[in-house]
């Protein structure tokens, strides 16, 4: 093994991390924000949100069983045919990683407010408080201890998942080891090196998400 | 203490149905200042439901609802503010477990009438020694047994200052030497004067503590009469058959 053989290219590797958070952190800001906005059309009764509800069951539906490298190729080559323009890795990357996260974290929202007993929402509007009061101040705290954890799950795998973005020759962590390997006819050491920074990257988050989860587990 | 006749709460011509399941089919029941009304009857007779119709946890399919005189059912009551007058006590406590026993106790008044903590936290301290829980007011409510629960749950109830409560089997959950602590304290809280509705099988308890006793059954008031009455000469079957089952 020579290792000393990549070495030239740890600038490039660099470029790669940085691609890799780039796209996991841009995914990841769409997903929340998306899933819990589906996540509470989901959860609500109201009558809007009651005809949106199959759509966004459907919309879970399809992104748990279409492999996101058809969904990538969809997007990303398909789409503009359709569309008459076409559209950036970027745009085409962050919109099927957010989608997806969007349609995992809905779920782990909704499961999450659903987890708290209904007789907690009930014995603070028997209080007379309001309702929406009794969400924000007993179920939603409660409802994070769940919730937190699952969505560190899913940022794991996100930024694993971001490694597909490399077919349409973005030149994140994977794609550079790629690189590499066509310029030093070497496989080994930077496909290794490659699975350590991903390896790193999600230690780092497991590390923060464990400090994080201690936090809120002063409760119980 | 037993002055005129006010009437507290009213229950008119009562139905609820959960879709095709009818469970109160035209209860009317009064309640009147400083009584103590124990509603028995067996499982699934729509006891919980009756008592949860009254301050609005269930909706009623039909009949009418008076606090006070105000009709809960109508359109431009206040529900929050009538159910501030109202406090509730649950079979399985709803302590709330983010929360503190103070946080507990002073979370709704500092929420809904704005008063200072200072004041919410001197009355917290003064109700937990009534319930004879002072020393609990910062645990959480996981190191507390079933019994202190409940007991915090009742002074949580308290907080609010209510005209009337109401408690649902408020010691079902409980493992039987824990019962006696809980049920002194409602003891005491009648004693006082204060206007309840308990839901119960504790008949030695509601013998001795209600002046009135509500026996319903398949969502129909059976019987709706003084308590010595009611155990020395009940008049339906039904309630015969039920007290030799459980006395
Ligand atoms: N939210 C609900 N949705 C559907 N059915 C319900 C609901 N709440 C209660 N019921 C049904 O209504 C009936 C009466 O229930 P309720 O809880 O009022 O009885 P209960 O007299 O309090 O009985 P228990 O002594 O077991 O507590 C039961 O058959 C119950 O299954
Ligand atoms: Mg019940």
């Amino acid at each position: 093994m020579k290792f000393a053989k990549i070495l030239p290219y740890m600038g490039m590797f660099q470029n790669g991390v940085i691609m890799t958070l780039k796209y996991t952190a841009l995914s990841l800001v769409l997903g929340i924000i998306l899933g819990l906005l589906i996540g509470i059309v989901k959860l609500s009764d109201g009558k809007v949100c009651k005809i949106f509800k199959p759509v966004t069951y459907a919309f879970t539906a399809i992104f748990r069983g279409v492999p996101l490298m058809v969904m990538l190729y969809l997007v990303f080559y398909a789409t503009p045919q359709v569309l008459g323009f076409p559209l950036s890795a970027l745009g085409a990357g962050v919109a099927v990683f957010g989608l997806n996260t969007a349609a995992m974290t809905s779920e782990v929202f909704r499961a999450g407010i659903v987890s708290v007993p209904r007789g907690q929402t009930e014995a603070a509007i028997a209080l007379g408080v309001q309702k929406r009061q009794a969400m924000m101040d007993i179920v939603i705290p409660q409802a994070l201890k769940s919730i937190l954890p699952a969505i560190v799950n899913e940022s794991i795998s996100l930024l694993k998942t971001t490694s597909l973005i490399s077919v349409l020759g973005v030149a994140d962590i994977m794609r550079t080891s790629n690189l590499v390997l066509a310029q030093t006819y070497t496989a080994f050491e930077p496909f290794i090196f490659a699975a350590v920074i991903y390896f790193i990257l999600v230690y780092i988050l497991t590390f923060f998400a464990n400090m994080l989860e201690r936090g809120l587990r002063k409760g119980d | 203490m037993k002055g005129a006749c006010v009437k507290v709460i009213e229950i008119k011509e009562l139905y609820k149905n959960f879709g095709k399941l009818e469970v109160l089919k035209g209860v009317s029941l009064t309640i009147e200042k400083h009584d103590a009304v124990a509603i028995i009857g067996p499982s699934g007779g729509g006891k919980s439901t009756l008592l949860r119709c009254i301050n609005m946890l269930e909706v009623p399919s039909s009949g009418k609802v008076l606090v006070d005189g105000v009709d809960m059912t109508a359109k431009d009551t206040n529900i929050m503010r009538m159910r501030q007058k109202c406090g509730m006590v649950f079979q399985d406590f709803n302590l709330f477990p983010n929360m503190t026993v103070r946080g507990n106790l002073i979370y709704a008044p500092m929420k809904t009438k704005n008063e200072s903590m200072n004041s919410c936290v001197d009355r917290a301290k003064e109700l937990l020694d009534k319930v004879g829980l002072l020393s609990k007011l910062d645990e959480y409510p996981r190191k507390l047994s079933g019994g202190q629960k409940q007991r915090v749950a009742i002074a949580r109830a308290l907080m609010m200052e209510p005209e009337y409560m109401l408690f649902d089997e408020p010691t079902s959950a409980l493992d039987p030497e824990m019962i006696k602590e809980v049920l002194n304290v409602i003891r005491d809280l009648a004693k006082s004067g204060m206007t309840m509705a308990i839901v119960t099988h504790e008949m030695n308890f509601c013998r001795d503590v209600s002046n009135k006793v509500c026996f319903l059954d398949h969502g129909v008031i059976m019987e709706n009469s003084a308590t010595g009455e009611f155990y020395s000469n009940p008049k339906t079957d039904r309630a015969k058959e039920f007290l030799s089952k459980v006395m």
